[in-house]
């Protein structure tokens, strides 16, 4: 699983992140991605359901662990 | 000389760093409130400064704006703060008389960057036609920037953001965007020439718009900054109407479309999203990307003006010589279900 910690990241910080990752996945493994606001939440759920996965979204102590999988 | 090297730029600088309007709203709640008879606009109401009648032909208007740098040169983030700070003076209707700095600045930082952001600053209220005469410096980790401004208004003829009538036409002047625009510059995903446009409108004074249009029926203005497009013209709707907003009308900077199409927003759209909730409604061919601009936090973005129809032709004919682009975005209707309706 590919690991992304977002905290404390400003928009659009999480996003290129996830961004990023999701280019390099060619192995199409399931990635995590940690973030602290829920103002990234939506913009990241939606760029990765479009890029084909499906996510999930489980709030946490910080803020938000989503995990997408393809 | 650069911002950026003597600290990481927030990536959320300049208007886009407000605090959300819901938060804003319940504190406010709690000041205890003062009444005064002179006190002609407060807290009371979401308008863009406060005024006060010091006499039957003259009131004050005062304001303050300051905020982080959201570019990296400091001369031009001096320019934008001071533009910004003092466009609420021509949001209220009035003419800018003084300034004071507002400066929180690193001691150990060189004196060179602080004294290009004033500089700016100084140019910019020169050129509003007031005067700077003072201001207040901290030591800060993070540098801020911005203006105490005040000026002068007739007290009968001040601008508020809330007096639209049933028919008016809404026009905005500058293009939307700026906050997206520079939120990513900074990680490559942006056009030089998109960047430059931001740069150019965030710098552009307000009061070419004002002196245009306040020439004629002009029955509510205000400026649109972090709150975005919609969370601004909210402020500007009455339980008595609502307005329709044309999307395809509203002009933006030509690369916040692309942008917006690949998330690349900030966390204040977000904000202000969530804030305007069911106050508003986007019919179905509004798309998404369109929703975003629409909802972004512009720094020292355009005025919006609430004109009586008969004007409006000859206000944009006015309007359309300024080098910033305006445009004639909705209109003021019966009240329906939303305070804005986005088609």
């Amino acid at each position: 699983m590919i690991k992304l910690d977002a905290r404390n990241l400003s928009c659009p910080e999480p996003l290129l992140m996830l961004k990023n990752a999701i280019k390099k996945n060619k192995q199409g493994e399931d990635i995590c991605l940690l973030l602290s606001s829920q103002n990234a939440l939506e913009n990241c759920k939606r760029f990765a359901e479009k890029a084909g996965y499906t996510v999930s979204v489980a709030e946490a102590e910080y803020g938000y662990q989503l995990v997408m999988k393809i | 000389m650069d911002l950026n090297k003597i600290m990481k730029l927030p990536a959320c600088g300049g208007c886009v760093a407000k605090l959300p309007p819901g938060m804003l709203k319940d504190v406010v709640s709690q000041i205890p409130k003062f009444n005064d008879p002179n006190l002609l606009v407060g807290f009371d109401t979401s308008d863009d400064g406060a005024v006060y009648k010091l006499s039957d032909d003259i009131a004050i208007i005062q304001t303050l704006d300051f905020f982080t740098p959201m570019v990296d040169d400091p001369y031009v983030f001096g320019k934008i703060a001071a533009t910004n700070a003092l466009s609420d003076v021509w949001a209220m209707g009035g003419q800018v008389s003084v300034a004071l700095n507002i400066v929180c600045f690193p001691e150990e930082d060189d004196p060179a960057i602080l004294a290009s952001i004033l500089r700016g600053g100084a140019e910019k209220v020169m050129e509003a036609g007031g005067v700077l005469c003072g201001g207040h410096s901290i030591n800060d980790k993070e540098c801020k920037y911005g203006l105490s401004v005040t000026g002068v208004v007739h007290p009968d003829k001040y601008l508020r953001n809330n007096t639209c009538k049933k028919g008016d036409i809404i026009i905005l002047t500058k293009p939307l965007g700026v906050g997206m625009v520079t939120a990513s510059y900074r990680f490559g995903e942006v056009a030089e020439s998109d960047y430059q446009m931001a740069l150019k409108s965030m710098q552009t004074l307000n009061k070419y718009s004002f002196d245009i249009v306040r020439k004629y029926k002009l029955h509510a203005g205000t400026d649109v900054t972090g709150f975005g497009f919609l969370g601004h013209l909210n402020e500007m709707t009455d339980d008595a109407y609502t307005i329709a907003v044309n999307s395809d009308a509203v002009k933006y900077i030509p690369g916040a479309y692309r942008l917006a199409e690949e998330f690349l927003t900030t966390g204040g759209a977000q904000k202000n999203r969530n804030f305007l909730g069911d106050k508003i409604r986007f019919e179905s061919g509004v798309s998404r990307p369109m929703q975003e601009i629409l909802l972004d936090p512009q720094t020292s973005g355009g005025m919006l003006y609430s004109v009586a129809p008969e004007d409006v032709n000859a206000v944009m004919k006015e309007l359309n010589d300024l080098e910033m682009p305006s445009c004639v975005v909705g209109e003021v209707q019966d009240r329906q279900d939303k305070n804005i309706i986005i088609y």
